[in-house]
């Protein structure tokens, strides 16, 4: 009799904290056995794509769901934003986003753009590389100070890009207007590795790039990097100053670097449907926060060439707040003039 | 380099490098057999298998995967009439008055050569270029790449039968659709009518099997039958095919060599490789007329120029880290997950890897010919598989291939759209491999004509390199005029 009656107390116990913690956590509840779908706006093959491959087992893990990647390329990532930010709202959709050119194509009002940054759930930041600008050994400088020197001699500078807010070009723009340099900007290359050639040749005088690909151009000499478009130096270049310790950019001018700066940090992004019930949003921070701070993924990744630098959600979403926040109508504008116009 | 070299043979022929090899040499085939499955997507599928491979075994793997395709697909565009991969599109125009005239067996022997030599040429090319490569691709600019798209331009009305008048057509419509999307300087969108799919433009492979396979498919579907080779034995034909290219050495080596030097050159697209071996061929034959009717030249050119380019395209690959086709972007990736770093000083830290490739690159593309040879008598037999059973089969493959490209429903889609585009070509003689000959070649001068505007100025036009394209441009059109005048005074 002691031990049925030691049963029962024992299965109540059992049962009622099971609904307890279904209480507690019905998003964990809801997730298993459910198919998230992790989006990536570009072809197989490429590093969104095996950024998501790494990291769709490890979420199935956390969440008990099946995990999906699908490549949905287009209109340089913007098409699947749009269609991410019009799913439905039931968190089952997850993307990860390139951060620059989402950032710049909503500012700049990129025609094909259908999406808010600041309305979109965060779920976590899992790379952001800083830029750095470079310049053709052909060109004979070898410092930012070089450059302004130039600038103010007279002579015209010129940066080889791809489009006008996909990374290259706009880090170029930004420095131009921020140390006020004569600038012309190249643009139409196909890709940053033709860019680097045409720079490399000495039809430019430089280009920029993130600092992986930076280390990687510069290896040989023909590129020389001489500044970090950001306020601190980057990891795999630690000789390479900031455009602050390089030169001084006067005060109201460092706007633009910081404002470069920030849309960098969005990085390459986790996102998902607005609107999608708060308990689900967190769920898959606490889910990503578990899964990028894991050492044994962040040494995989890098060995695989994949750097990780997790940002939290809710970091990256505050980041977005403050790019979007307080921008008013009259910058909105000269920044569209700076990205868009003026140094083509 | 000897040392090099011997280590690069001796790696090469360590076990894991030749299973890597085995096994992925009849996966490219096969991704060449099967239409719309192109290298690109080979490389794509097998990335993933390369994680923890020894680097180089890893390397040859994908390789062997990629550059063995078009050989494959020389198969499907005879047999089939359907481009097996985007690279076979110029093999159809002759290949398929060949396989009418029952002469299948010869013209499957003839590509398969031609693919072979062209390959090892590509690859003798590379190992020539390896010391001096720096300096041959920096020559080649913004200026000098526009110049070479322009001169692909001119092969317009050259590309395959018909009146030249159809194929200027059908080439300025193909230029036209490649307008659709972002401009590539200004970004600005052109008539994407508010339709997301179209900001990036039309998609090559959905236009190619519409173009090729629609057409052949709805004509099987109608009850024409697949004509078998008839007359001399299958094997007599493909030794007659073999035969063939070694009696046109002379067309076999320039037209490899038009491949390898269009790989190498990034900007060029390597699609277009084949339709100006293609053009060139005709424009340098005594009787340009009967290109189009079912001749072996026009079998050959194009097939020993799409092997020769993956030799070329690995040169920037190596050299810079500038990928010369989006198959070799992916092989970029690649290297990095095998922690390998291309660029500048890859070949200095790594001359046997850059080696070894080339040997995997020379001696896949024989063996690749020759089990392909070996496998004829069994692919020969498709085309005595009834229509009814044979059509939906390859429109289904077609259809996967145009949906695995990218994962979008809308290539399907597309892929229906341009069989229209391509059925009404057929109907009033457009010369289709011209229309896609435009769609390539449009961004490219597009393109690169802007940015050397922006650099250069105007007076681009002046540099070496460019009189020097300008000069053949201009023989290359009037070329066939007077040799024509010339024969015609000797006769």
């Amino acid at each position: 009799m002691k031990t049925i009656s030691a049963l029962i107390a024992a299965s109540l116990l059992v049962g009622a904290s099971l609904t307890a913690s279904a209480q507690e956590n019905p998003a964990a509840d809801f997730y298993k056995g459910e198919t998230i779908s992790l989006i990536v706006g570009t072809g197989p093959g490429g590093g969104f794509d095996q950024y998501a491959r790494l990291l769709a087992p490890e979420l199935s893990d956390a969440t008990g769901a099946t995990v999906v990647v699908e490549n949905r390329p287009g209109g340089g990532g913007i098409t699947a934003i749009n269609q991410v930010a019009s799913a439905d709202a039931d968190g089952l959709s997850v993307m990860l986003i390139n951060g620059v050119p989402a950032a710049l194509g909503q500012i700049t009002g990129a025609p094909a753009v259908r999406f808010k940054l600041q309305d979109l759930p965060f779920l976590g930041r899992v790379a952001a590389e800083p830029w750095v600008l470079l310049v053709s050994k052909q060109s004979g400088y070898t410092s930012l100070k070089d450059l302004v020197e130039a600038s103010k001699g007279g002579k015209t500078l010129s940066f080889s890009g791809l489009g006008r807010v996909d990374g290259p070009t706009d880090t170029a723009a930004v420095v131009c207007e921020a140390l006020q340099l004569n600038c012309k900007l190249v643009v139409g290359f196909k890709g940053s590795s033709e860019a680097s050639l045409a720079a490399i040749r000495g039809d430019v005088t430089g280009f920029a790039v993130t600092d992986r690909s930076a280390r990687d151009y510069s290896q040989d000499g023909s590129l020389v990097p001489i500044a970090v478009v950001g306020h601190n130096r980057s990891k795999l270049l630690p000789d390479v100053p900031t455009i602050f310790e390089a030169v001084d950019v006067p005060e109201d001018a460092a706007f633009w670097i910081d404002f470069r700066a920030k849309v960098v940090d969005v990085g390459r992004a986790l996102i998902t449907t607005p609107g999608t019930p708060d308990d689900r949003v967190a769920f898959l921070r606490e889910a990503f926060a578990k899964i990028l701070s894991d050492p044994e993924l962040v040494k995989t990744a890098t060995d695989r060439g994949l750097p990780i630098d997790y940002a939290s959600g809710k970091d990256v979403q505050d980041t977005v707040t403050e790019i979007f926040g307080d921008l008013p109508e009259d910058k909105i504008s000269t920044i569209r003039d700076v990205l868009l116009s003026k140094y083509f | 380099m000897l040392d090099a070299l011997i280590s690069a043979g001796s790696q090469t022929l360590q076990p894991a490098v030749l299973w890597a090899v085995a096994s992925a040499l009849p996966v490219g085939l096969l991704f060449g057999l099967l239409p719309g499955l192109s290298g690109l997507t080979a490389m794509a599928v097998l990335i993933p298998f390369v994680y923890g491979m020894d680097g180089f075994a890893g390397l040859a793997f994908l390789l062997t995967a990629h550059a063995v395709v078009s050989t494959g697909g020389s198969v499907t565009a005879i047999l089939l009439g359907i481009p097996g991969s985007p690279a076979n599109a110029a093999t159809v125009v002759d290949g398929v008055p060949l396989r009418n005239a029952g002469q299948s067996g010869t013209a499957v022997g003839a590509a398969l050569t031609a693919s072979a030599i062209g390959g090892v040429f590509g690859a003798l090319v590379l190992l020539v270029l390896l010391p001096v490569l720096r300096p041959v691709i920096l020559a080649f600019g913004p200026a000098e790449t526009f110049l070479l798209s322009l001169m692909g331009l001119t092969f317009l009305a050259a590309v395959g039968a018909g009146s030249p008048a159809r194929g200027l057509f059908a080439g300025a419509f193909g230029i036209f659709i490649s307008f659709v999307g972002y401009e590539p300087v200004s970004g600005v969108p052109r008539y994407w009518l508010d339709y997301d799919y179209l900001l990036d433009g039309f998609r090559l492979i959905p236009l190619a099997l519409g173009l090729f396979a629609i057409p052949e498919l709805v004509a099987l579907a109608s009850g024409r039958m697949l004509e078998q080779s008839k007359g001399e034995l299958p094997g007599t034909q493909l030794l007659n095919g073999m035969r063939a290219v070694f009696d046109r050495v002379g067309l076999v080596l320039r037209s490899s060599a038009i491949g390898s030097i269009i790989g190498i050159i990034p900007g060029v697209g390597g699609e277009t490789a084949p339709f100006v071996a293609y053009a060139a061929a005709r424009q340098s034959s005594p009787d340009p007329e009967r290109f189009g009717t079912g001749i072996i030249e026009g079998v050959i050119a194009p097939e020993a120029s799409n092997n020769a380019k993956e030799g070329g395209a690995l040169v920037p690959t190596l050299v810079f880290g500038v990928p010369g086709s989006s198959g070799m972007a992916l092989l970029l990736g690649a290297f990095l997950v095998l922690g390998l770093q291309p660029g500048p000083n890859f070949l200095r830290d790594h001359l046997d890897i850059g080696l070894g490739l080339v040997l995997i690159l020379a001696v896949v593309n024989v063996l690749a010919a020759v089990l392909m040879f070996a496998l004829m008598p069994i692919l020969a037999r498709v085309v005595s598989v009834p229509p009814r059973l044979l059509v939906p089969f390859l429109l289904m493959l077609a259809l996967l291939g145009a949906y695995s490209t990218q994962g979008d429903m809308h290539d399907v889609v597309f892929t229906f759209v341009f069989g229209a585009v391509g059925l009404a070509c057929v109907r009033y003689g457009f010369n289709r491999a011209a229309l896609l000959l435009g769609f390539v070649l449009g961004p490219a001068v597009e393109r690169y004509l802007e940015i050397s505007l922006n650099i250069y100025g105007p007076g681009f036009v002046f540099r070496p390199i460019c009189l020097v394209l300008i000069a053949l441009m201009i023989a290359a059109l009037f070329a066939p005029k007077i040799g024509s005048r010339l024969r015609r005074k000797r006769a």
